[in-house]
């Protein structure tokens, strides 16, 4: 009878479904891909911001800075003079309000100042030498990819110290000079020829510079100030913006009087007018530009204003007329102003009837600057008066910052320092005719060309939490002097801030594409932390992954079958 | 912060099963089936879950699988535990998986009674609110309007509600869970498996094709029934302790009735119905925790 | 405890025979006059001498849902039930013989409505015929308690359920002395049901899944063959009985048949009466014999035409009526004769439908009628 019981096996179950192909139901499979998040791809020094922005949350604090000096060796300084334009980008902002990106970027500088993080040291020595002409962002910049990638490099500037506009003209209370002293001197712990006090300024002096390097990059700033002709005629006091801004900062007390009018609209302008605000003068500001449109970093225009600045935007001054003896009357009328980046004297059109006058004892002049281009070759110098990219790149000769761009932010000089040094790198790669390895960053760089929209986070996994913004200390007290208008943020207010990051584009291992597969397809790579793979056996490619991807980091490919 | 899971799992449940893609009852399933562990035997009666479990020779479930016919699923566990109780294996786990025809409707009177017995089962109610495997029939737990092609003018009558009706008989553990928040269904999951006596949870699972909805959105249209407060999460103890588990955000109902197409003939006063209604259930419900 | 006697109702004999069985799970539901075995065996259970999980189920569906589980997860199975319960269990009958649970059910025959009514009547286990599951029809409780022993044996061998029946009230609640077998003699006789196939995570095979067309065909064909051998397992399991206790039934009663021109054919408490009625008839020098048929499914074809090759006239007497095709045994007795050379003339009579009483005259009227008669081809109602 046992033969009997041994036939039954029909009914009862012994295999198992993993043996089945179901990925052959698929028409899309789902593939994992780095993407570009709003934030990196506005920001002018493509940073790495969901990366490092984890790396806080996740307190792995040192980790988070060494993300950022790789591409800006002053994130102390950027995280206060930033006009950080990740921000204006961040898909947060459309949900519970932008992550403070620049704050977050303060607080890691600081902290690297605090703790004597040091910059990463040239992996190998390499023999070429390079000419840094001008010590400022850009130059220093360019100086220090150069030499992180082994280069020798020598910088050349013109003042008794290094720095340029962070250093004389942005003012103390948004940039203290010790911030800047201590990131600089970190930087120099690399090992740079440094030759203070040399102006370039002949066309031989140039030359033979070029002789002597295998290249060179030229960022010397744009300090010819632009004058303004209504203006000419007068006894009125008149400054220029950088000169005004550099002598405070010398600790000197210019004669402005009581009533001071800035003129322009750019950064210098607000720099200008609440350094004026701090010597006890009653300002007012009066740009070309409509408010929406104003170069200026929006958050200095609102502070600035609410320390008491009046604004005029979208006028200007077509004469003055003295009051007695130390005082005039500046005529105004209102106008339509379009900014351009590439048209050097954009249209202005009066708007009749619209005459207004402000009285003034002085007025700062911030309506732009230019480089002074002599002791360079004359192909280097384009229509507009900027020295041009890419010229003659062929010959050795780079450009960048302030002297060859209108777009003249500290970070954008950073930004041009960086990829002009991965052009030197290349040109002289080029040279010795071989490619050693490629250390170009863009390895690293995305795959497809749209930065992930609001629209593909799933906002379901971020509960509503308000951003945390640095403290502004009272008004009374940072009027009354040149200290440090904002208070960082605490390392618990930096974490907490950090974590309301959507990390859009970038998988940081939240696991929910592994959680929401109901094939189980989704399998977590033990050995690759941090990574997911698909089993094409099982896919069904549903796209739940993709649809619970809380920051796009999914993305579903049609197959052809 | 952001809400993310950390869902231990041991692998009960396998690939390979045949879900449609993107199924919501094979998500909870896998949730349902790898908490529980391999020291369980299952019983399910027709239904996806019975497709899903695998055609012979194969099952997609590495636990021993009965299935039963669709009203008998209670009477049908608890006649394995009581099995293997008297065989000593006290510690095996035996559960129910049962859709909400064959809970809600034809499986009820074994349910209730199994319940009165304080039967020492885990009876899972997986719910996507109609005789979905044979074609999206209505059920007992087919929400008021819904279009089925037995209601194709909607459904006049509304979803009953089970999770109370067990909690009425007071048995150890009766919750509500959904594929949407899956650390809350396998939190459940886990308390259940420590429990003894009869423990009940209703798990709304939506059925792609049965409510008119996307793939790929199983999950979103779940926790959207949980934060308009459609199917809220709680759990209730010995009938009487109640827990809400989720508060929902105050989503409006029509957010979540617009993912599927079984309500897309509703009307602006329908839907307005439909969220006092829920406002009242809310109400109703807070009242008793 | 060793063998002894006791004065046991049919229904209480059955309940002791389920003691000395030993199942593990007792899933069953009450209902007239089924109740006695239930009530019995929880009170048996409550005295400690029956170590069993009886569950008090809320439908005589459910109880037959659990009983399979129960079975399928390795335990020894009993329940009991009657009438509209074993309708209600339709089913689950089918759902555990395709199951392969050996579960022994104890059925006490009674009409089924509508309309509403309690007496003994075959057609609710009849009417199960084709479910897969074995069916013996007992005439005493002794014999109902020695076949629940016997069946539990034949059914774990090859993995099919079986049905011991016996008739409302005739059987199940007439009180007679009773031999209750010692414990040791039933151990010796019945060994543990361990099956080699359960629900048991240590194994891990399920039970259940849908199947193609070929495997269920397969699967059909698996209990065919499995039903094939229970005639000659019963018939063996009766055997070894007897020897151990000296009662045996055989699969069929043959009495007084050798040299009978006539043979009355029964199942059940109507078999005793018709005992009777041969005594009396082989008084009066009419060769009348007795041919009770025990083992009803299978049917003991092969049986039954040896027994009745050489018999000129036969007469089935049916307490049972389907309509459309008239009694039960009628039907298959004409059926197992079909095609044998010198067939008896196959006489059916309707008697005792609904429970009507059927005295030892009026079988010998029967008798007397058949004698007269050419036998009809269907059933014919009677008194």
């Amino acid at each position: 009878m046992e033969v009997l019981k041994k036939e039954i096996p029909t009914i009862w179950t012994t295999g198992w479904t993993d043996i089945m192909n179901t990925g052959t139901w698929r028409s899309a499979m789902p593939i994992y891909q780095k993407r570009k998040s709003p934030c990196q791809d506005i920001c002018p020094v493509n940073g790495e911001i969901p990366t490092w922005l984890q790396n806080l949350k996740s307190e792995n604090l040192e980790e988070a800075w060494l993300e950022i000096v790789a591409k800006n060796p002053f994130p102390a300084v950027t995280g206060r003079v930033c006009h950080h334009p990740c921000e204006s980008k961040c898909n947060r902002k459309e949900y519970d309000g932008e992550v403070g990106i620049n704050s977050l970027e303060q607080f890691l500088g600081d902290l690297a100042i605090e703790k004597g993080w040091s910059l990463p040291k040239p992996s190998q020595e390499m023999e070429e030498r390079v000419a840094v002409i001008g010590g400022g962002p850009a130059g220093l910049s360019c100086a220090y990819q150069l030499r992180k990638a082994g280069y020798q490099v020598t910088i050349f500037e013109e003042q008794p110290e290094l720095g340029g506009l962070l250093r004389f003209a942005i003012p103390e209370y948004r940039l203290p000079k010790a911030v800047l002293a201590k990131e600089l001197e970190r930087l120099l712990e690399l090992g740079f020829n440094v030759e203070l006090n040399r102006k370039i300024i002949t066309k031989e002096d140039f030359e033979q510079l070029r002789r002597e390097y295998s290249a060179v990059f030229v960022a010397v700033g744009a300090y010819k100030a632009k004058s303004l002709p209504q203006l000419e005629n007068t006894a009125m006091k008149v400054w220029f913006c950088l000169d005004f801004l550099a002598q405070v900062k010398k600790g000197e007390k210019p004669d402005i009087g009581r009533k001071v009018v800035v003129i322009g609209g750019g950064n210098a302008a607000i720099d200008s007018a609440r350094t004026a605000l701090r010597l006890g003068a009653k300002v007012k500001v009066l740009s070309l530009e409509d408010r929406a449109d104003l170069p200026a970093i929006n958050t200095e225009v609102v502070d600035g204003e609410r320390e008491g600045i009046i604004y005029y935007h979208g006028a200007m001054v077509t004469g003055v007329e003295p009051i007695g003896t130390d005082s005039y009357m500046l005529k105004c009328v209102k106008v339509v102003f379009k900014p351009s980046d590439t048209d050097r004297f954009p249209k202005t059109v009066v708007l009749k009837d619209t005459e207004f006058e402000l009285q003034a004892d002085s007025v700062i002049l911030a309506i732009g600057q230019e480089p002074d281009t002599t002791p360079f070759p004359s192909e280097l110098v384009s229509a507009v008066g900027l020295l041009g990219s890419g010229l003659m790149e062929n010959q050795g000769l780079f450009v960048g910052g302030d002297s060859s761009s209108l777009n003249r932010y500290v970070s954008a000089a950073i930004a041009d320092g960086k990829n002009q040094a991965s052009k030197i790198i290349e040109y002289m790669k080029g040279n010795k005719g071989a490619s050693e390895g490629n250390q170009n960053e863009q390895v690293n760089q995305t795959v497809d060309s749209e930065p992930v929209k609001f629209s593909e986070v799933n906002t379901f996994y971020f509960p509503i939490m308000p951003k945390v913004n640095r403290e502004i200390r009272s008004e009374s007290n940072s009027l009354s002097g040149f200290a440090e208008i904002k208070a960082g943020l605490s390392q618990a207010e930096a974490i907490q801030e950090s974590s309301r990051c959507f990390s859009c584009g970038h998988c940081i291992s939240c696991n929910n594409c592994f959680y929401f597969c109901p094939d189980q397809a989704v399998v977590k790579n033990s050995d690759l932390c941090g990574e997911y793979h698909i089993l094409e056996q099982y896919c069904k490619g549903c796209g739940l992954c993709v649809e619970e991807c809380p920051r796009g980091a999914v993305t579903l490919k049609e197959e052809a079958r | 912060m952001m809400i993310s899971y950390n869902i231990p799992e041991e692998k009960v449940f396998l690939s390979g099963h045949n879900a449609c893609p993107g199924c919501g009852e094979a998500l909870a399933l896998r949730y349902i089936l790898n908490t529980l562990g391999p020291e369980t035997v299952g019983v399910v009666p027709p239904s996806c879950i019975a497709i899903i479990s695998g055609p012979q020779p194969y099952s997609s479930m590495r636990i021993p699988v009965y299935q039963t016919t669709l009203e008998a699923s209670a009477a049908s566990a608890a006649g394995i535990k009581r099995a293997l109780d008297v065989q000593g294996k006290t510690q095996v786990n035996v559960v129910a998986l049962a859709g909400d025809g064959g809970t809600y409707d034809i499986g009820f009177q074994a349910l209730s009674a199994a319940a009165e017995r304080n039967e020492d089962i885990i009876y899972i109610c997986l719910d996507n609110e109609g005789y979905m495997n044979t074609g999206a029939q209505k059920s007992s737990a087919t929400p008021w309007l819904a279009y089925t092609t037995s209601t194709p003018g909607g459904k006049p009558t509304g979803k009953k509600n089970v999770a109370e009706i067990m909690a009425a008989h007071e048995i150890p553990y009766v919750a509500t869970a959904t594929v949407g928040f899956p650390d809350d269904l396998t939190a459940k999951i886990r308390k259940a498996k420590e429990m003894k006596g009869m423990r009940f949870i209703v798990v709304l699972t939506p059925c792609l094709a049965g409510w008119g909805v996307p793939d790929s959105q199983a999950v979103r249209v779940s926790r959207l029934a949980v934060d308009t407060g459609i199917f809220p999460l709680y759990e209730v103890e010995n009938g009487r302790k109640y827990t809400l588990n989720w508060e929902p955000r105050g989503i409006p109902v029509d957010t979540y009735l617009r993912t599927q197409s079984r309500y897309k003939h509703l009307t602006a006063d329908q839907i307005e119905e439909i969220q006092q209604e829920v406002n009242r259930n809310m109400t109703y419900l807070r009242e008793k925790q | 405890m060793t063998a002894h006697r006791k004065l046991l109702s049919g229904n209480h004999a059955v309940s002791y025979g389920v003691m000395l069985a030993k199942p593990k799970v007792i899933p069953v539901y009450p209902i007239t006059p089924q109740t006695p075995i239930l009530e019995k065996i929880t009170e048996l259970q409550t005295a400690g001498e029956l170590d069993a999980d009886i569950m008090t189920a809320e439908s005589e569906h459910s109880a037959m849902a659990a009983c399979i589980t129960a079975s399928l997860t390795g335990v020894r199975v009993f329940t009991a039930t009657a009438s509209q319960g074993l309708m209600l269990m339709h089913e689950m009958l089918h759902y555990a013989s395709g199951a392969r649970a050996p579960i022994i059910m104890a059925n006490v025959n009674r009409t089924i409505g509508s309309p509403w009514a309690f007496w003994p009547d075959q057609t609710d286990s009849l009417a199960q015929r084709d479910c897969g599951w074995i069916q013996y029809y007992c005439e005493t409780g002794q014999e109902s308690l020695d076949t629940v022993i016997q069946a539990f044996k034949v059914a774990e061998q090859v993995m099919l359920p079986a049905m011991v029946i016996h008739e409302a009230f005739y059987v199940s609640h007439s009180v007679e002395p009773v031999e209750i077998p010692g414990q040791e003699t039933v151990d010796e006789y019945l060994p543990p049901f361990t099956p080699e196939h359960r629900l048991d995570p240590a194994i891990g095979e399920s039970w259940g899944n849908v199947v193609n067309q070929e495997m269920y065909y397969r699967h059909r064909q698996d209990m065919g063959r499995a039903m094939e051998h229970v005639c000659d397992l019963a018939q063996k399991a009766d055997q070894a009985w007897q020897e151990l206790t000296g009662r045996g039934y055989g699969i069929m009663e043959e009495y007084c048949c050798d040299d009978a021109k006539v043979v009355l054919a029964t199942m059940g408490g109507l078999a005793g009466t018709a005992r009777e009625a041969v005594d009396i008839l082989r008084q009066k020098g009419l060769k009348v014999g007795l041919l009770k048929v025990k083992l009803f499914r299978p049917f003991p074809v092969f049986q039954v035409r040896k027994i009745l090759s050489a018999i000129p006239k036969v007469i089935v007497m049916d307490r049972n009526y389907a309509p459309g095709t008239g009694g039960f045994l009628h039907q298959e007795i004409k059926a197992a004769l079909y095609g044998l050379a010198n067939s008896p003339e196959v006489h059916g009579y309707l008697v005792g439908v609904g429970g009507v009483n059927v005295s030892p005259e009026n079988i010998m009227d029967l008798v007397n009628r058949a004698m007269a008669e050419t036998a009809f081809p269907e059933s014919v109602w009677v008194g």
